[in-house]
């Protein structure tokens, strides 16, 4: 089995939904044919942009995106569906994020009548120490640098688990499983996307 | 008994009040809490505190323990949110683990101020210790206190990382620091309370 097999067949043993896409391309139509007449909220997601999924799902859904001009708010936390990704994804099926602000990931714990997690191959690590490491280090230092925070992380390599004012990795939320109430579909790619 | 894990929240950046008694601690909220709109999330040192009733007199409270589920979305959007944690490190991390996601989304988005009441006996020594505690101890107690029919319910000892539909171990959150925009404030009470 492959990387992508294993993870996709760890996610269904712990009750989440899957499906896995050779190409960005086919995932965008999938998830374009998937989602129509809704109101959706956007996580901030480097991979979601790469997809050009908010120019897709606003011409016949009503889309909330912070990345697109709406403010974050009541209309993204309380849409019927939530899109985002994840900053990394154990071949075991645990999903990691990592957030600051926290309506990116308060969203997938709740709220929605589904959430759909968009994940490229990059974010998979063998096992859950692994995948927290790259969303230590990978993930939230590149996410830093992109809102240009004062933080060391930025200048250097790696996590330095700083106190700093502008510190962004506040929240670690990491899901064993579908939370009870909203269906949760993972997205794999085989691709790298995002961060 | 707190000098630690008040020193090492307080660098994180928490708010931090101690007190000797259960009795104190609710004498406090119910003085900083006026006028307000006010969610609880389910939590036994909460019900156990009487403070649905001690805030309910000056504030508008919503609970879904008392008046039923659909009080999970509307204590979504108060400005004021109360819970407890299943586990707190002495090195300053806040530990919860949630199934229907509503208790520890409002944790980490969504109010102007969040209050987190915590007994003596959520603490342990390191994160390792703490999340330990929450999986081991707290959740099969909270599983039978709910009448799962898990593992971890039936024969009350520990944790079996089970993949049963009743699982009510889905998300897990660590609150490394407080969620920017939103001030949080850990109680801490130098008595047993809650699971």
């Amino acid at each position: 089995m492959t990387s992508l097999e294993r993870t996709a067949a760890a996610l269904r043993q712990r009750g989440f939904a899957v499906s896995v896409f050779e190409t960005a391309e086919a995932a965008a139509d999938y998830l374009d044919a998937s989602i129509d007449g809704r109101t959706v909220g956007f996580g901030g997601s480097q991979t979601l942009e790469a997809m050009d999924l908010w120019e897709r799902l606003r011409t016949h859904n009503r889309v909330f995106s912070h990345l697109h001009g709406f403010p974050l708010g009541p209309e993204a936390a309380g849409a019927q569906v939530y899109v985002t990704s994840v900053n990394g994804l154990a071949e075991t099926g645990e999903v990691i994020n990592i957030d600051g602000i926290g309506n990116r990931v308060a969203s997938t714990l709740y709220g929605h009548e589904k959430v759909y997690l968009v994940a490229g191959r990059n974010k998979i690590a063998p096992t859950y120490d692994e995948a927290l490491l790259r969303a230590r280090n990978v993930a939230a230092p590149k996410n830093a640098r992109r809102k240009q925070m004062k933080t060391p992380c930025v200048q250097g390599d790696r996590c330095y688990d700083c106190k700093s004012p502008e510190r962004i990795c506040r929240a670690l939320t990491v899901l064993w499983a579908p939370m009870l109430g909203m269906e949760t579909e993972v997205v794999l790619i085989d691709r790298d996307l995002g961060y | 008994m707190f000098d630690t894990v008040k020193k090492n929240l307080e660098a994180r950046g928490f708010s931090v009040r101690t007190f000797a008694t259960a009795a104190e601690a609710a004498a406090h909220l119910n003085g900083a809490i006026d006028g307000k709109t006010v969610g609880f999330g389910g939590s036994v040192t909460l019900k156990d505190m009487g403070l649905y009733e001690l805030l309910g007199s000056h504030n508008e409270v919503h609970w879904h323990w008392v008046n039923g589920p659909e009080e999970r979305q509307a204590a979504m959007g108060t400005q004021v949110y109360l819970s407890s944690a299943n586990g707190l490190a002495e090195t300053g991390e806040i530990i919860n683990i949630d199934g229907s996601g509503n208790r520890v989304a409002s944790t980490l988005y969504g109010h102007e101020k969040v209050y987190l009441v915590i007994g003596r006996n959520k603490l342990a020594p390191t994160y390792d210790e703490a999340l330990w505690r929450a999986r081991n101890i707290a959740s099969p107690k909270n599983a039978q206190r709910l009448g799962k029919k898990t593992p971890c319910a039936v024969k009350g000892d520990r944790c079996y990382d089970c993949r049963s539909p009743e699982r009510i171990c889905r998300g897990l959150v660590v609150l490394w620091a407080p969620m920017l925009g939103m001030e949080t404030e850990v109680i801490l009470v130098d008595e047993d309370l809650g699971m």
